[in-house]
Protein backbone atom coordinates (compact mmCIF):
# COMPACT_ATOMS: atom_id res chain seq x y z
CA UNK A 1 0.00 0.00 0.00
CA UNK A 2 1.50 3.68 -0.87
CA UNK A 3 2.35 6.04 2.03
CA UNK A 4 3.12 9.61 1.65
CA UNK A 5 5.62 11.30 3.78
CA UNK A 6 5.42 15.21 4.09
CA UNK A 7 7.66 17.32 5.94
CA UNK A 8 9.90 20.42 4.74
CA UNK A 9 12.83 18.89 6.36
CA UNK A 10 14.69 16.52 4.02
CA UNK A 11 16.50 14.93 6.83
CA UNK A 12 13.53 13.94 8.63
CA UNK A 13 11.99 12.51 5.15
CA UNK A 14 15.12 10.64 5.08
CA UNK A 15 14.62 9.16 8.34
CA UNK A 16 10.80 8.60 7.97
CA UNK A 17 11.29 6.71 4.59
CA UNK A 18 14.32 4.88 6.16
CA UNK A 19 12.35 3.48 9.20
CA UNK A 20 9.45 2.11 6.73
CA UNK A 21 11.22 1.06 4.26
CA UNK A 22 13.20 -1.22 6.83
CA UNK A 23 10.15 -2.51 7.81
CA UNK A 24 9.24 -3.97 4.27
CA UNK A 25 6.89 -0.60 2.98
CA UNK A 26 7.96 -0.45 -0.71
CA UNK A 27 5.70 2.48 -1.81
CA UNK A 28 6.79 5.38 -0.24
CA UNK A 29 6.58 8.47 -1.59
CA UNK A 30 8.07 11.93 -0.30
CA UNK A 31 6.88 15.79 -0.72
CA UNK A 32 9.40 18.51 1.26
CA UNK A 33 5.93 20.78 1.16
CA UNK A 34 2.24 20.87 1.08
CA UNK A 35 1.74 21.71 -2.86
CA UNK A 36 4.15 19.09 -3.50
CA UNK A 37 1.90 16.53 -1.64
CA UNK A 38 -1.34 18.39 -3.48
CA UNK A 39 0.57 17.62 -6.95
CA UNK A 40 0.99 14.02 -6.26
CA UNK A 41 -2.20 13.81 -4.86
CA UNK A 42 -3.44 15.18 -8.20
CA UNK A 43 -5.18 17.75 -6.33
CA UNK A 44 -2.62 21.03 -7.31
CA UNK A 45 -5.29 23.01 -10.04
CA UNK A 46 -7.95 22.73 -7.38
CA UNK A 47 -9.90 20.14 -9.47
CA UNK A 48 -9.75 16.42 -8.31
CA UNK A 49 -8.59 13.76 -9.97
CA UNK A 50 -11.18 11.07 -11.24
CA UNK A 51 -9.28 8.51 -9.93
CA UNK A 52 -7.37 8.96 -6.88
CA UNK A 53 -3.65 8.63 -6.66
CA UNK A 54 -1.94 5.93 -5.01
CA UNK A 55 -1.65 6.56 -1.95
CA UNK A 56 -3.28 5.16 1.20
CA UNK A 57 -1.95 6.89 4.17
CA UNK A 58 -0.15 10.63 4.14
CA UNK A 59 2.31 11.24 6.88
CA UNK A 60 1.97 15.39 6.89
CA UNK A 61 4.03 17.86 9.11
CA UNK A 62 2.20 20.33 10.56
CA UNK A 63 4.52 22.98 10.75
CA UNK A 64 6.03 24.08 7.13
CA UNK A 65 6.87 27.42 5.10
CA UNK A 66 3.79 28.27 2.32
CA UNK A 67 0.74 25.86 3.72
CA UNK A 68 0.76 24.03 6.63
CA UNK A 69 -0.05 20.73 6.99
CA UNK A 70 -3.31 21.19 8.69
CA UNK A 71 -4.15 23.27 5.20
CA UNK A 72 -3.21 20.82 3.24
CA UNK A 73 -5.11 18.49 5.19
CA UNK A 74 -8.45 20.44 4.73
CA UNK A 75 -7.85 20.54 1.21
CA UNK A 76 -7.12 17.18 0.72
CA UNK A 77 -10.30 16.02 2.74
CA UNK A 78 -12.43 18.77 0.37
CA UNK A 79 -12.43 15.88 -2.30
CA UNK A 80 -14.95 13.22 -2.38
CA UNK A 81 -12.21 10.65 -3.60
CA UNK A 82 -9.78 11.21 -0.70
CA UNK A 83 -12.81 11.39 1.66
CA UNK A 84 -11.71 8.10 3.12
CA UNK A 85 -7.90 8.42 3.25
CA UNK A 86 -6.43 8.14 6.82
CA UNK A 87 -3.94 11.34 7.63
CA UNK A 88 -1.33 10.93 10.12
CA UNK A 89 0.10 14.07 11.38
CA UNK A 90 3.74 14.33 12.43
CA UNK A 91 3.98 17.11 15.20
CA UNK A 92 6.90 18.49 17.73
CA UNK A 93 3.98 19.44 20.18
CA UNK A 94 0.70 18.84 21.22
CA UNK A 95 -0.93 23.00 20.95
CA UNK A 96 -1.95 22.27 17.56
CA UNK A 97 -3.82 18.87 18.36
CA UNK A 98 -7.47 20.61 18.02
CA UNK A 99 -7.21 22.30 14.90
CA UNK A 100 -5.15 19.06 13.17
CA UNK A 101 -8.04 16.89 14.23
CA UNK A 102 -10.97 19.36 13.42
CA UNK A 103 -9.34 19.72 9.65
CA UNK A 104 -9.80 15.49 9.55
CA UNK A 105 -6.51 13.84 10.46
CA UNK A 106 -7.54 10.88 12.16
CA UNK A 107 -4.09 10.16 14.39
CA UNK A 108 -0.74 11.86 15.42
CA UNK A 109 2.92 10.69 15.61
CA UNK A 110 5.16 12.68 17.76
CA UNK A 111 7.96 13.57 16.70
CA UNK A 112 10.89 11.85 18.34
CA UNK A 113 8.69 8.68 18.96
CA UNK A 114 10.68 5.60 19.21
CA UNK A 115 10.37 3.51 15.96
CA UNK A 116 7.48 0.49 17.16
CA UNK A 117 5.46 3.69 17.97
CA UNK A 118 5.19 4.84 14.50
CA UNK A 119 5.19 1.71 12.61
CA UNK A 120 1.99 0.46 14.95
CA UNK A 121 0.08 3.73 14.24
CA UNK A 122 1.34 3.33 10.53
CA UNK A 123 0.26 -0.76 10.42
CA UNK A 124 -3.21 0.53 12.07
CA UNK A 125 -3.92 3.11 9.64
CA UNK A 126 -3.38 0.96 6.88
CA UNK A 127 -5.21 -1.86 8.19
CA UNK A 128 -8.38 0.37 8.02
CA UNK A 129 -8.09 2.26 5.10
CA UNK A 130 -8.14 -1.48 3.26
CA UNK A 131 -10.42 -2.98 5.15
CA UNK A 132 -12.39 0.60 4.33
CA UNK A 133 -11.43 -0.17 0.36
CA UNK A 134 -12.97 -4.04 0.59
CA UNK A 135 -16.46 -2.76 2.22
CA UNK A 136 -16.67 0.59 -0.46
CA UNK A 137 -15.81 -2.44 -3.78
CA UNK A 138 -18.43 -4.61 -2.03
CA UNK A 139 -21.04 -1.71 -1.71
CA UNK A 140 -20.11 -0.22 -4.97
CA UNK A 141 -20.45 -3.80 -6.21
CA UNK A 142 -23.89 -4.10 -4.33
CA UNK A 143 -25.60 -0.85 -5.51
CA UNK A 144 -24.17 -2.36 -9.82
CA UNK A 145 -26.48 -5.71 -8.64
CA UNK A 146 -28.98 -3.28 -7.34
CA UNK A 147 -29.29 -1.02 -10.31
CA UNK A 148 -29.31 -3.93 -12.67
CA UNK A 149 -32.58 -5.89 -10.70
CA UNK A 150 -34.37 -2.98 -11.05
CA UNK A 151 -33.75 -2.77 -14.53
CA UNK A 152 -34.29 -6.51 -15.25
CA UNK A 153 -37.66 -6.00 -12.91
CA UNK A 154 -38.60 -2.90 -14.70
CA UNK A 155 -37.82 -4.81 -17.96
CA UNK A 156 -40.45 -7.43 -17.93
CA UNK A 157 -43.40 -5.07 -17.47
CA UNK A 158 -46.20 -4.95 -20.31
CA UNK A 159 -46.24 -2.02 -22.65
CA UNK A 160 -49.09 0.18 -23.26
CA UNK A 161 -52.11 -0.89 -24.86
CA UNK A 162 -53.26 1.92 -27.09
CA UNK A 163 -56.08 1.47 -29.52
CA UNK A 164 -59.87 3.06 -30.87
CA UNK A 165 -61.48 1.20 -27.93
CA UNK A 166 -59.05 0.57 -24.96
CA UNK A 167 -56.37 2.20 -23.55
CA UNK A 168 -54.06 0.63 -20.81
CA UNK A 169 -51.51 2.11 -18.84
CA UNK A 170 -48.94 1.74 -16.29
CA UNK A 171 -46.50 2.90 -13.93
CA UNK A 172 -43.97 1.08 -11.86
CA UNK A 173 -42.44 3.38 -9.12
CA UNK A 174 -39.64 1.50 -7.70
CA UNK A 175 -38.05 2.02 -4.06
CA UNK A 176 -34.49 2.50 -3.13
CA UNK A 177 -34.54 -1.38 -3.34
CA UNK A 178 -36.34 -4.03 -5.17
CA UNK A 179 -39.67 -4.68 -4.34
CA UNK A 180 -42.64 -7.21 -4.88
CA UNK A 181 -45.18 -5.26 -7.08
CA UNK A 182 -45.71 -6.56 -10.67
CA UNK A 183 -48.49 -5.81 -13.47
CA UNK A 184 -48.73 -7.41 -16.70
CA UNK A 185 -52.03 -7.40 -19.31
CA UNK A 186 -52.50 -8.47 -22.61
CA UNK A 187 -54.61 -8.85 -25.42
CA UNK A 188 -56.51 -12.85 -24.90
CA UNK A 189 -58.74 -13.18 -27.80
CA UNK A 190 -60.53 -10.66 -29.96
CA UNK A 191 -61.43 -8.02 -28.16
CA UNK A 192 -60.66 -9.79 -24.69
CA UNK A 193 -57.86 -7.80 -22.63
CA UNK A 194 -56.26 -9.29 -19.46
CA UNK A 195 -55.07 -7.15 -16.48
CA UNK A 196 -53.42 -8.41 -13.23
CA UNK A 197 -52.40 -6.93 -10.83
CA UNK A 198 -49.92 -8.38 -7.82
CA UNK A 199 -47.94 -7.41 -4.86
CA UNK A 200 -45.79 -10.11 -2.81
CA UNK A 201 -45.86 -9.60 0.70
CA UNK A 202 -42.38 -8.09 1.94
CA UNK A 203 -40.29 -5.79 0.50
CA UNK A 204 -36.77 -6.46 -0.57
CA UNK A 205 -34.60 -8.32 -2.52
CA UNK A 206 -36.95 -11.88 -1.47
CA UNK A 207 -40.49 -10.22 -2.90
CA UNK A 208 -38.80 -9.62 -5.70
CA UNK A 209 -37.19 -13.02 -6.18
CA UNK A 210 -40.75 -14.28 -5.72
CA UNK A 211 -42.51 -11.30 -8.14
CA UNK A 212 -40.04 -12.70 -10.93
CA UNK A 213 -40.60 -16.45 -10.74
CA UNK A 214 -44.11 -15.77 -11.03
CA UNK A 215 -43.78 -13.28 -13.75
CA UNK A 216 -41.95 -16.34 -15.59
CA UNK A 217 -45.72 -18.51 -15.01
CA UNK A 218 -47.95 -15.53 -16.64
CA UNK A 219 -47.87 -15.81 -20.12
CA UNK A 220 -48.79 -19.56 -20.54
CA UNK A 221 -51.12 -19.31 -17.34
CA UNK A 222 -53.08 -15.93 -18.39
CA UNK A 223 -53.01 -16.89 -22.47
CA UNK A 224 -54.02 -20.14 -21.82
CA UNK A 225 -56.75 -19.64 -19.17
CA UNK A 226 -57.76 -16.62 -19.27
CA UNK A 227 -61.07 -17.04 -17.66
CA UNK A 228 -60.86 -15.24 -13.66
CA UNK A 229 -62.17 -18.64 -11.28
CA UNK A 230 -59.30 -20.52 -13.30
CA UNK A 231 -56.27 -18.10 -13.26
CA UNK A 232 -56.90 -17.52 -9.55
CA UNK A 233 -57.17 -21.20 -8.63
CA UNK A 234 -54.24 -22.01 -10.94
CA UNK A 235 -51.99 -18.95 -9.37
CA UNK A 236 -53.05 -20.13 -6.13
CA UNK A 237 -51.90 -23.56 -6.26
CA UNK A 238 -48.58 -22.48 -8.78
CA UNK A 239 -47.41 -20.49 -5.75
CA UNK A 240 -48.13 -23.04 -2.89
CA UNK A 241 -46.47 -25.64 -4.73
CA UNK A 242 -43.52 -23.17 -6.02
CA UNK A 243 -42.70 -22.44 -2.48
CA UNK A 244 -44.03 -25.83 -0.21
CA UNK A 245 -40.40 -26.19 1.08
CA UNK A 246 -40.31 -22.43 2.23
CA UNK A 247 -40.66 -22.39 5.82
CA UNK A 248 -41.92 -18.73 5.46
CA UNK A 249 -45.55 -18.29 4.54
CA UNK A 250 -45.11 -16.62 0.57
CA UNK A 251 -48.05 -15.02 -0.60
CA UNK A 252 -49.16 -12.18 -2.79
CA UNK A 253 -52.18 -9.96 -3.18
CA UNK A 254 -53.71 -9.79 -6.74
CA UNK A 255 -56.58 -8.10 -8.98
CA UNK A 256 -57.58 -10.09 -12.28
CA UNK A 257 -59.40 -7.92 -14.66
CA UNK A 258 -60.78 -10.09 -17.64
CA UNK A 259 -62.55 -7.11 -20.13
CA UNK A 260 -64.75 -8.29 -22.27
CA UNK A 261 -65.36 -5.64 -25.53
CA UNK A 262 -67.95 -7.54 -27.03
CA UNK A 263 -70.23 -8.75 -24.10
CA UNK A 264 -69.33 -5.18 -22.89
CA UNK A 265 -68.59 -7.02 -19.10
CA UNK A 266 -65.96 -6.93 -16.64
CA UNK A 267 -65.02 -10.03 -15.06
CA UNK A 268 -62.59 -9.94 -11.85
CA UNK A 269 -61.26 -11.36 -8.57
CA UNK A 270 -59.66 -9.56 -6.16
CA UNK A 271 -57.55 -11.79 -3.79
CA UNK A 272 -57.19 -9.45 -0.47
CA UNK A 273 -55.88 -6.17 -2.62
CA UNK A 274 -57.09 -2.93 -2.03
CA UNK A 275 -60.50 -2.13 -4.02
CA UNK A 276 -59.94 -1.03 -7.72
CA UNK A 277 -61.71 2.16 -8.18
CA UNK A 278 -64.02 2.80 -11.09
CA UNK A 279 -64.93 5.63 -12.67
CA UNK A 280 -68.56 6.13 -14.45
CA UNK A 281 -68.88 8.47 -17.53
CA UNK A 282 -70.81 10.77 -15.35
CA UNK A 283 -67.48 10.96 -13.34
CA UNK A 284 -69.13 8.93 -10.61
CA UNK A 285 -66.30 7.11 -8.80
CA UNK A 286 -66.89 3.77 -6.85
CA UNK A 287 -64.72 0.70 -5.68
CA UNK A 288 -65.33 -2.96 -7.13
CA UNK A 289 -66.30 -4.58 -4.24
CA UNK A 290 -65.82 -8.27 -3.80
CA UNK A 291 -62.49 -10.12 -2.21
CA UNK A 292 -61.51 -13.52 -1.69
CA UNK A 293 -58.11 -14.53 0.49
CA UNK A 294 -54.48 -13.70 -0.85
CA UNK A 295 -52.69 -16.19 -3.25
CA UNK A 296 -50.23 -18.58 -1.64
CA UNK A 297 -52.25 -19.04 1.48
CA UNK A 298 -54.52 -21.69 1.46
CA UNK A 299 -55.23 -24.67 -1.09
CA UNK A 300 -58.80 -24.13 -1.79
CA UNK A 301 -59.55 -20.80 -2.73
CA UNK A 302 -62.73 -19.67 -3.99
CA UNK A 303 -62.11 -17.13 -7.02
CA UNK A 304 -65.40 -14.90 -6.13
CA UNK A 305 -65.56 -13.74 -9.21
CA UNK A 306 -67.59 -10.40 -9.93
CA UNK A 307 -69.58 -9.18 -12.98
CA UNK A 308 -69.66 -5.67 -13.70
CA UNK A 309 -71.20 -4.15 -17.00
CA UNK A 310 -68.51 -1.81 -18.45
CA UNK A 311 -71.20 0.09 -21.38
CA UNK A 312 -71.54 3.20 -18.61
CA UNK A 313 -67.68 3.23 -17.32
CA UNK A 314 -64.90 5.57 -17.88
CA UNK A 315 -61.69 4.13 -16.68
CA UNK A 316 -60.50 1.31 -14.16
CA UNK A 317 -57.61 2.44 -11.59
CA UNK A 318 -55.69 -0.04 -10.36
CA UNK A 319 -52.57 0.34 -7.82
CA UNK A 320 -50.40 -1.32 -4.78
CA UNK A 321 -50.83 -0.36 -1.36
CA UNK A 322 -48.29 2.01 -1.59
CA UNK A 323 -49.84 4.18 -2.64
CA UNK A 324 -52.91 4.49 -0.31
CA UNK A 325 -50.34 3.66 2.85
CA UNK A 326 -50.81 7.67 4.45
CA UNK A 327 -49.37 8.28 7.76
CA UNK A 328 -52.36 9.34 10.10
CA UNK A 329 -55.24 7.52 7.59
CA UNK A 330 -56.79 4.36 7.75
CA UNK A 331 -57.07 2.77 4.67
CA UNK A 332 -60.65 3.51 4.11
CA UNK A 333 -60.15 7.23 4.33
CA UNK A 334 -56.80 7.06 2.09
CA UNK A 335 -58.77 5.04 -0.64
CA UNK A 336 -61.63 7.72 0.06
CA UNK A 337 -58.64 10.61 -0.44
CA UNK A 338 -57.70 8.64 -3.54
CA UNK A 339 -60.97 9.01 -4.68
CA UNK A 340 -61.65 12.57 -4.58
CA UNK A 341 -57.82 13.21 -5.52
CA UNK A 342 -58.13 11.29 -9.33
CA UNK A 343 -61.47 12.89 -9.80
CA UNK A 344 -60.61 15.85 -11.17
CA UNK A 345 -58.11 14.22 -13.73
CA UNK A 346 -60.17 11.66 -14.87
CA UNK A 347 -60.58 13.41 -18.43
CA UNK A 348 -57.12 13.39 -19.27
CA UNK A 349 -55.67 11.53 -21.20
CA UNK A 350 -54.89 7.36 -20.05
CA UNK A 351 -51.24 8.66 -19.79
CA UNK A 352 -51.37 11.42 -18.66
CA UNK A 353 -54.07 10.17 -16.14
CA UNK A 354 -51.75 7.62 -14.93
CA UNK A 355 -48.39 10.12 -14.61
CA UNK A 356 -50.96 12.03 -12.20
CA UNK A 357 -51.65 9.15 -10.01
CA UNK A 358 -48.17 8.89 -9.60
CA UNK A 359 -47.44 11.78 -7.99
CA UNK A 360 -48.91 11.05 -4.77
CA UNK A 361 -46.27 8.35 -4.73
CA UNK A 362 -44.52 9.64 -1.84
CA UNK A 363 -42.91 6.98 0.06
CA UNK A 364 -39.42 5.65 -1.05
CA UNK A 365 -39.83 2.46 1.30
CA UNK A 366 -41.94 0.90 -1.03
CA UNK A 367 -42.84 0.24 -4.87
CA UNK A 368 -46.26 1.35 -6.36
CA UNK A 369 -47.57 -0.27 -9.40
CA UNK A 370 -50.56 1.85 -10.91
CA UNK A 371 -52.74 0.57 -13.94
CA UNK A 372 -55.49 2.58 -15.36
CA UNK A 373 -57.67 1.30 -18.08
CA UNK A 374 -59.28 4.03 -20.43
CA UNK A 375 -62.28 2.38 -22.03
CA UNK A 376 -63.88 5.31 -23.68
CA UNK A 377 -64.62 5.00 -27.01
CA UNK B 1 -40.21 -2.70 17.53
CA UNK B 2 -42.61 -5.34 19.16
CA UNK B 3 -42.53 -7.10 22.17
CA UNK B 4 -44.48 -9.31 24.58
CA UNK B 5 -45.29 -10.52 27.95
CA UNK B 6 -46.80 -14.07 28.63
CA UNK B 7 -49.28 -14.01 31.52
CA UNK B 8 -49.98 -17.87 32.47
CA UNK B 9 -53.75 -17.98 33.70
CA UNK B 10 -55.39 -21.61 34.92
CA UNK B 11 -56.70 -23.01 31.66
CA UNK B 12 -55.14 -20.70 29.00
CA UNK B 13 -51.84 -18.42 28.37
CA UNK B 14 -52.35 -14.67 27.31
CA UNK B 15 -49.31 -13.66 24.89
CA UNK B 16 -49.83 -9.68 25.21
CA UNK B 17 -48.20 -8.19 22.03
CA UNK B 18 -46.70 -4.54 21.29
CA UNK B 19 -45.71 -2.67 18.92
CA UNK B 20 -45.72 -3.05 15.16
CA UNK B 21 -45.50 -6.68 13.41
CA UNK B 22 -43.57 -6.55 10.28
CA UNK B 23 -40.56 -8.12 9.27
CA UNK B 24 -38.44 -7.40 12.06
CA UNK B 25 -40.81 -9.13 14.66
CA UNK B 26 -39.97 -12.29 12.83
CA UNK B 27 -36.87 -13.66 15.46
CA UNK B 28 -38.81 -12.44 18.26
CA UNK B 29 -42.47 -15.00 17.35
CA UNK B 30 -40.73 -17.40 16.10
CA UNK B 31 -37.73 -17.93 18.00
CA UNK B 32 -39.48 -17.03 21.68
CA UNK B 33 -43.15 -17.14 21.50
CA UNK B 34 -43.64 -20.14 19.74
CA UNK B 35 -41.76 -22.47 21.46
CA UNK B 36 -42.98 -21.76 24.90
CA UNK B 37 -46.88 -21.93 23.27
CA UNK B 38 -46.01 -25.79 22.27
CA UNK B 39 -46.78 -26.08 26.13
CA UNK B 40 -50.67 -24.76 26.30
CA UNK B 41 -53.34 -25.55 24.91
CA UNK B 42 -55.15 -23.14 24.89
CA UNK B 43 -53.55 -19.66 23.62
CA UNK B 44 -54.61 -15.79 23.52
CA UNK B 45 -52.99 -12.99 21.88
CA UNK B 46 -53.80 -9.76 22.99
CA UNK B 47 -53.75 -7.22 19.87
CA UNK B 48 -54.84 -4.10 22.15
CA UNK B 49 -51.46 -2.30 21.79
CA UNK B 50 -50.89 -3.45 18.45
CA UNK B 51 -51.26 -0.77 16.09
CA UNK B 52 -49.71 -1.55 12.87
CA UNK B 53 -48.93 -5.07 10.66
CA UNK B 54 -47.68 -4.93 7.16
CA UNK B 55 -47.76 -7.72 4.89
CA UNK B 56 -45.14 -9.79 6.13
CA UNK B 57 -46.64 -9.09 9.93
CA UNK B 58 -49.63 -11.10 8.22
CA UNK B 59 -47.47 -14.07 7.34
CA UNK B 60 -45.87 -14.31 10.22
CA UNK B 61 -49.38 -14.65 11.95
CA UNK B 62 -50.75 -16.99 9.78
CA UNK B 63 -47.89 -19.02 10.43
CA UNK B 64 -47.65 -18.92 13.96
CA UNK B 65 -51.76 -19.75 14.49
CA UNK B 66 -52.02 -22.03 11.48
CA UNK B 67 -49.12 -23.85 13.17
CA UNK B 68 -50.60 -23.74 16.73
CA UNK B 69 -53.83 -25.25 14.88
CA UNK B 70 -52.52 -27.95 12.91
CA UNK B 71 -50.42 -28.89 16.65
CA UNK B 72 -54.59 -28.95 17.85
CA UNK B 73 -54.73 -25.75 19.56
CA UNK B 74 -57.29 -23.52 20.59
CA UNK B 75 -56.28 -19.64 19.60
CA UNK B 76 -57.78 -16.84 19.86
CA UNK B 77 -57.04 -13.15 18.73
CA UNK B 78 -58.86 -10.48 21.16
CA UNK B 79 -58.71 -6.54 21.44
CA UNK B 80 -57.66 -5.59 17.59
CA UNK B 81 -57.36 -1.84 16.85
CA UNK B 82 -59.48 -0.84 14.06
CA UNK B 83 -57.18 -0.18 12.00
CA UNK B 84 -55.22 -3.42 12.30
CA UNK B 85 -59.36 -4.83 11.81
CA UNK B 86 -59.71 -3.53 8.54
CA UNK B 87 -55.91 -5.04 7.22
CA UNK B 88 -57.29 -8.43 8.55
CA UNK B 89 -60.71 -7.63 6.66
CA UNK B 90 -59.20 -6.76 3.57
CA UNK B 91 -56.87 -9.80 3.90
CA UNK B 92 -60.06 -11.99 5.04
CA UNK B 93 -57.79 -13.36 7.66
CA UNK B 94 -61.06 -15.08 9.20
CA UNK B 95 -61.43 -16.59 6.01
CA UNK B 96 -58.33 -18.09 6.72
CA UNK B 97 -57.43 -18.97 10.32
CA UNK B 98 -60.98 -19.57 10.70
CA UNK B 99 -63.98 -17.32 12.48
CA UNK B 100 -63.57 -18.69 15.68
CA UNK B 101 -60.11 -17.12 16.13
CA UNK B 102 -61.67 -14.02 16.23
CA UNK B 103 -64.77 -14.76 18.44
Amino acid sequence: MGILIVDDSKLNLLYLKGILERAGYSKIRTADCALGALQILGLKDGNPPRKPADVDLILLDIVMPGMDGIAACRTIKEHKVYADLPIIFLTGNRTMFKEAFNAGGMDFIEKGSPEFELLARVKSALKLKKEMDIRKNREMKMEKELQLAKHLQSSVLSLPIVNDSIRIHGKYIQSDEVSGDMFYWAEVGRNKYAVLLLDVSGHGLSAALISMSIRSLLDGLVGRLIDPHSVCEELNMKVLNLFKNSKHTVYLTAIYLLIDLETRLLHYFNAGHPPALIFSKEGEIRQLKGTTIPIGIKKDIRGNVQTEPIDRLSKILLYTDGLIEQPGLSMKESIFSLGSYTQEFQHLSNEKFVEQVAKLAIRETDDICIISVDLKR
Amino acid sequence: MFTYQLIEKEHEIVVLCEGDIDIDAGDVIEEDIQPVLSLHNRIVFDFEKVYFVDSSGIGLIIRLVSDLQEAGKAVRIEKIRPEVTEVFELLQIDEILGKQVFE
